[in-house]
């Protein structure tokens, strides 16, 4: 039970008032010697004493064995007993006297050996005890004192060179000196004081009598004061066991920071290998699967061809690892078959699987993947089989065809190993949440003809190391990195829904099993865009027709996606093993903070306020019933707001309610998120996982409609407040126009208000909210319930929590296939969290029928690569090549037209929305011999020339190119990718 | 989307930013940045002492600023105002900095450099508001304290002199320093104590001529293998050699005050290895690692023997222009040359 430091020459305060004057009552509290409990059990035959009930007090922190514990309330076994063994929950003892039984009562065990001298935050009622927090140390003397000494016992060792002392001198001697100190090391300090009368004489030093001889043993190489033994002939004198007057101090730990940097904010989409595992197939049946979508975008007909398959034979190079290691390499067809087409023939799947049989084991990770036919097919061909549909050529891809690496499960494959019929890759169940999920590890096109998990630029590496420790002497042990892919499995396969759990002796939530601790600070990552979890293609293709020869939209690049890593980290003070720093049972802050939505780590435990925090994250929508957010926050498996109101624990309360008619622009919004935090904050991040099919912003009809708006908390009201919405695409859609809000994760952004002010919900307008409302009893997590000065103090910090209340305008949220599905909502504008940019590798094609004939000028570019010469005086030079250089190509084309609406192309049009907007493009040249060079780039200029006398008007385009590919007249090729100086020596690769 | 930097003074955007060079140079000097603006009239807003944000969203959204400072020096010409902030070190730093007196009976004796560092910007410069953050503040490994520091003082400068007379030499050939940086947190710069990491630690960034790395350049001398040593106390000399000297008979000196000889000896020794350990001056032009902290531990390949391997980044500098977008210096190994060892103290 703890104690008052009675009598105690040194008394710690959190307050220097306090300190000045020297209340026990306000001093931090000791350990002591007694522990009081409301039931005992007795058991006479193993001499055990049994307490439960309510028991004020530590039995292991206030007895050891060999001391003597007194009870008292007892009815037979009351007075001295010496402790053979104890535990938190009772003793056993030498003898008890008595069989008694169990009782309820008031029973007192004092131990008369000692009592415990020690300060840790566990004893405190009131006021914390931490490393890293100012506090007031009062020394007291019992005559006048000229000099006081208190060695803190945080130094390097105890001798007068290296300790870590303070003095303080008084001209007029006094009883009492303050000192202030604050410890930066986790552990158990022994202070020694020492008094120096007015008469110049030095008394000993004291030290607490807990104090291990390593505490002094600098001072005293010789004495072993261990038991008051030899304390006559030493300089220093250990405290009294049963009257201490000297305290020894074990401040908690303050908890790590995590700090995480990218090496880049911006990647392309790569291979994503994670999906292996997080897929659940088993090692001996995955496979890859090499599909071709163009019958899923509309370019190409489900019955165009054969059947309605395509196969476009021998088309990519794929190097892959086995399970058992091996590293394969096998060129594979691609094909549009997902099941048995019901033809004659079977489906030619066999030569689209791998690993093959004669490989003899599955799929483990894909290293790289190579289009080896580069050769663009032309929008308009014609089939020889069917002569109804166009685009129906399979030796090539058509400019916006991509080739899919899937994953699959060769159990799903009916008469294996042949492969004849996949019955289930149909787009209908082809969704990640459908009973059968077969995500992509990657894609290549003629945009993007070659991805590696080596190639720089589609690999992010997040960096830990800058993470720090608060007390010197404890290190980082592990790092937790979120990695924002929404996986449901651990790396080793392990069924992990939740990224994170709400632990109050922690400063903040704790990444658990699915966020994997690893000791290296560095981790790389990988991702890809995929159809199957609602990422859309923009509108910027060039010219792409579909099976019927009219035009065709929503087939180019992806959007723009974005992730969130988040870092946690653990310190060595973690409780137990040979790592752990001195740990008190409630001294378990080990881990960094991150951002949680939960208003108990307000008010848990004794903490200071630097530990303190405070957020809220709720929802509600038309149905006025607000909901908590915090717990699905931390669930890969939950929506945190939106989806069917059904699934993934979506329900009528969650899910996005619709404007009651008319346009997202003129209604008001039915559905709003408030955020609250402690502090100003100026981002958050929505992870959205939306079920939503590919090219839907295209398809027309009923397609979800959604815009953002948001305002701010002031005593006068909720404020409207400008954001920046990374959520939506970036340009407007012919469509949807511009409300694709959450169509794509990304962070919303704003300028902090000047007139933001913390508060209560009632500090808006009396609770009496100007935009969506505060509560009306129909839950107990509405805003009136939760944000409340018991959850805000007026105290803490600024005095309330800052909100941002998001204001959520829907339409048409729950077409087939339309929902928006929100899985984290997150404030990120902090050090460990990292927003990282995916982008679409591909690059769009400029060779098409509109474009490509229209290209007047003549195509000029330098190959150049970068020499250094070593001359002598004779002229004579060594020349050695140092590298390739990048450069540009220059053409340009006419404008056609007679100034009316629509008439003529829109070839420029096009080429000045590129340029507007960097969208990579490539455009290929063929040469004479028949061979070609494909220039990949972007429209780094475009120069117009309006001519008189009613001449075209021509432009004249320059473009910057990243790299190269060089192809037969069968666009097979050999080399990589290069850039348009040349070759750079041997590139690295897993098998030539 | 494209980024573009956003620049934030007292927590306005101002959109009209057209370049910037931002230098974290190193050495416990402060971090500075150099702005312009083309709106002269910019001048006429009140400046001194307003924060600035930088954040530079190169590829996506930063979540904290790259930089945050206060403004010390304003140029107007008739087309365009330029700013120089440094870091919020400059509060504690500097010859504008407030100096404190430090006395027999008002000292901070018992005060390790994490503890004064918290307790003088508590009292002194956190007053009205979060100047300076504590709240990433930590401490040297090896405690180092200000027991007996008398006199006037710079509050960092003195800190720092007392960080650099103490090496971690838990690892006695490879000895480690100590520097005072600044973190960025939410809302506002941390003051952090930083050592240096060994090079046989975690790397934090992977260069190659693949894959990072634009230029290079690099600079070698003669490594050092003997220090002479001026004791300012006794006004006595020593000297101290490690191995032979195979480069020839090159030499370091230190001034300073030290106990006894074998002080000195010690200190000699420490200093010698850390000289050898920082042989090569590497400056890289970058194109990724714009947010690699200083210290930071980075592997260089670029086929060049005498310079594959890891190092620290020591200092480094990202300029932008409209025209040009950005650009990033790394300077790796040697600590750089303080400007205060080309001046005369003023």
């Amino acid at each position: 039970m703890a104690a008052q430091p009675t009598n105690f020459v040194l008394k710690v305060y959190t307050a220097e008032a306090d300190a000045i004057i020297g209340a026990d009552a306000t001093a931090l509290k000791i350990i002591g010697n007694q522990v009081t409990a409301t039931n005992i059990a007795v058991t006479e035959i193993d001499n055990t004493i049994v307490i439960s009930g309510t028991i004020v007090g530590d039995v292991t922190d206030t007895f050891e064995v060999g001391d003597t514990v007194s009870i008292a309330g007892s009815t037979s076994n009351n007075g001295n007993h010496i402790i053979v063994s104890r535990t938190d929950a009772g003793f056993v003892v030498g003898t008890t006297t008595s069989d008694e039984g169990t009782h309820i009562g008031t029973f007192t065990f004092t131990n008369v050996s000692k009592t415990r001298a020690e300060i840790n935050n566990e004893q405190q009622a009131l006021e914390p005890f931490f490393t890293h927090e100012r506090l007031f140390y009062r020394l007291e003397s019992l005559t006048p004192s000229s000099e006081f000494y208190i060695d803190w016992d945080d130094g390097e060792d105890n001798t007068p060179e290296k300790a870590n002392y303070s003095i303080k001198k008084f001209d007029l001697p006094t009883n009492v000196a303050i000192f202030e100190h604050t410890y930066t090391k986790h552990g158990k300090f022994f202070p020694m004081i020492r008094l120096t009368s007015p008469e110049g004489f030095k008394s000993k030093l004291y030290s607490p009598i807990e104090s291990p001889r390593s505490s002094y043993r600098e001072l005293e190489a010789d004495v072993d004061l261990t038991g008051l033994v030899g304390q006559n002939k030493s300089q220093l004198a250990l405290d009294s066991a049963t009257n201490p007057r000297i305290p020894h101090l074990v401040p908690s730990n303050h908890p790590p920071i995590a700090i995480l940097k990218t090496d880049r904010n911006q990647i392309m989409s790569g291979i994503d290998n994670s999906i292996v595992v997080e897929s659940g197939i088993s090692e001996a049946t995955r496979r890859g699967y090499v599909y071709m979508d163009g019958r899923d975008l509309g370019i190409r007909h489900a019955t165009g061809i054969d059947g309605g398959v395509y196969v476009f034979e021998q088309s990519v190079e794929i190097i892959y690892e086995t399970v058992n290691g091996e590293i394969v390499k096998e060129i594979l067809s691609a094909t549009t078959a997902c099941s048995d087409d019901g033809r004659a023939d079977p489906a030619p799947l066999n030569e689209s699987i791998f690993p093959t049989e004669a490989v003899g084991a599955g799929l483990s990770k894909i290293l790289s993947v190579k289009l080896i036919k580069l050769k663009e097919n032309t929008y308009g061909d014609r089939s020889t089989f069917n002569t109804s549909y166009y685009n129906v050529k399979t030796d090539g891809l058509y400019p916006d065809e991509r080739i899919w690496i899937r994953l699959v499960d060769s159990d799903d494959v009916s008469d294996s190993p042949n492969y004849h019929s996949f019955g289930g890759l149909a787009d209908s169940v082809r969704e990640l949440e459908g009973t059968t999920s077969y995500p992509c590890f990657c894609y290549v096109s003629n945009g993007n003809p070659y991805v590696s998990v080596n190639k720089s630029g589609h690999k992010v590496t997040a960096d830990g190391s800058e993470s720090r420790t608060r007390n010197s002497n404890v290190g980082i042990h592990r790092y937790y990195l979120y990695d924002d892919k929404l996986r449901r499995k651990t790396e080793s396969g392990s069924a992990a829904l939740r990224i994170g759990e709400i632990d109050i002796n922690q400063f903040s939530n704790n990444y658990s099993t699915q966020v994997e601790s690893n000791i290296n600070a560095k981790k790389t990552l990988r991702y890809t865009h995929d159809h199957t979890r609602g990422q859309q293609l923009d509108d910027n293709q060039f010219n792409a027709l579909k099976y019927n020869n009219t035009t065709l939209n929503g087939v180019g690049r992806f959007f723009d996606d974005n992730r969130l890593l988040r870092l946690q980290v653990e310190d060595t003070s973690v409780d137990g093993g040979s790592l752990a720093t001195v740990v008190e049972p409630t001294d378990s802050m080990d881990r960094s903070f991150v951002e949680c939505d939960y208003v108990d780590y307000m008010t848990a435990d004794i903490r200071p306020d630097s530990l303190k925090h405070t957020s809220l994250l709720l929802f509600v929508n038309s149905t006025n019933v607000w909901k908590d957010l915090s717990t699905a926050n931390l669930d890969n498996s939950k929506v945190v707001f939106g989806g069917d109101g059904s699934a993934k624990s979506s329900t009528a309360n969650l899910k996005l309610t619709d404007i009651a008619g008319g346009s997202v622009d003129n209604r008001t919004p039915t559905n709003f998120l408030l955020v609250v935090k402690d502090r100003k904050f100026n981002k958050i991040f929505f992870r959205q996982d939306n079920d939503i099919a590919m090219r839907t912003m295209f398809l027309g009809g009923t397609i979800p409609h959604c815009k953002l708006t948001a305002y701010y908390n002031t005593p006068t009201g909720w404020k409207s407040l400008p954001i920046q919405d990374e959520t939506a695409a970036d340009y407007e859609l012919e469509t949807v126009g511009k409300a694709t809000s959450l169509y794509q994760s990304g962070p919303v952004s704003w300028d902090l208000p000047d007139d933001w002010t913390a508060g209560a919900y009632n500090d808006i307008l009396s609770g009496t909210w100007n935009v969506s409302s505060s509560g009306n009893d129909s839950s107990a997590t509405e805003p009136k319930d939760l944000w409340t000065t018991a959850n805000f103090p007026v105290a803490h910090k600024e005095g309330g929590g800052y909100a941002i209340l998001i204001g959520i305008k829907s339409s048409n949220n729950f077409a087939t296939n339309a929902t928006i599905e929100n899985f984290h909502t997150t404030v990120c504008d902090n050090q460990h969290s990292k927003i990282v940019k995916l982008v679409d590798p591909k690059h769009i094609s400029l060779n098409q029928a509109n474009g490509k004939k229209h290209m007047t000028q003549s195509v000029s570019f330098t190959r150049k690569g970068t020499y250094y010469q070593i001359k002598d005086r004779l002229g004579t030079s060594e020349i050695r090549k140092l590298g390739a250089s990048g450069g540009t190509i220059k053409f340009g084309g006419v404008e056609l037209g007679d100034g009316t609406s629509g008439a003529g192309t829109l070839a420029r049009e096009r080429l000045v929305k590129y340029q507007k907007q960097g969208t990579p493009v490539y455009w290929d040249v063929q040469h004479k011999n028949g061979t070609y060079t494909r220039f990949f780039g972007v429209v780094s200029s475009l120069s117009e020339d309006m001519a008189t006398a009613g001449m075209f008007p021509k432009y004249a385009i320059n473009m910057i190119v990243s790299h190269i590919a060089e192809f037969a007249s069968d666009g097979t090729w050999t080399e990589g990718l290069i850039s348009i100086g040349g070759e750079q020596g041997k590139a690295k690769s897993y098998l030539v | 989307m494209e980024h573009l930097p956003q620049l934030l003074i007292s927590g306005k955007e101002l959109p009209n930013l057209t370049s910037f060079n931002l230098s974290f140079a190193g050495n416990n000097q402060l971090n500075s940045i150099t702005i312009k603006i083309l709106s002269p009239d910019f001048d006429e807003n009140s400046l001194f002492g307003k924060t600035i944000d930088l954040y530079l969203n190169n590829g996506s959204i930063d979540t904290v600023p790259i930089f945050r400072g206060i403004i010390k020096e304003v140029n107007t010409s008739e087309t365009t105002v330029s700013l120089k902030a440094v870091d919020v070190r400059g509060y504690i730093s500097g010859k504008d900095a407030i100096d404190i007196y430090i006395t027999d009976n008002d000292n901070y004796d018992g005060f390790t450099i994490g503890q004064f560092l918290r307790k003088y910007i508590t009292d002194k410069i956190n007053i009205s508001e979060t100047r300076i953050g504590l709240d990433f503040l930590n401490d040297s490994t090896r405690t180092v304290n200000l027991t007996n520091v008398r006199g006037l003082k710079k509050p960092l400068p003195m800190c720092v002199e007392r960080l650099e007379e103490s090496l971690d030499d838990t690892d006695f050939d490879n000895p480690l320093s100590y520097m005072i940086d600044i973190e960025e947190g939410p809302l506002y710069s941390n003051i952090v104590i930083k050592k240096q990491k060994l090079l046989t630690e975690e790397v934090s960034l992977s260069l190659s001529l693949n894959d990072g790395i634009n230029k290079y350049q690099y600079k070698r001398r003669p490594v050092a293998t003997q220090v002479s040593v001026e004791d300012t106390k006794s006004k006595r000399f020593y000297s101290t050699k490690i191995g032979n000297s195979p480069q020839g008979p090159f030499a370091s000196n230190i001034k300073k005050e030290f106990k006894d000889p074998s002080d000195a000896n010690k200190y000699a020794i420490q200093h010698l290895k850390k000289l050898q350990n920082e042989i090569n001056d590497i400056t890289v032009d970058a194109t990724k690692g714009f947010h690699t902290g200083l210290e930071s531990l980075i592997s260089i390949n670029v086929g060049k023997d005498d310079i594959d391997g890891v190092h620290r980044l020591v200092s480094k500098t990202i300029s932008y222009n409209q025209s040009n977008g950005f650009k990033l210096k790394l300077s790796l190994n040697k600590q750089p040359i303080k400007v205060s060892e080309y001046l005369t103290p003023q």
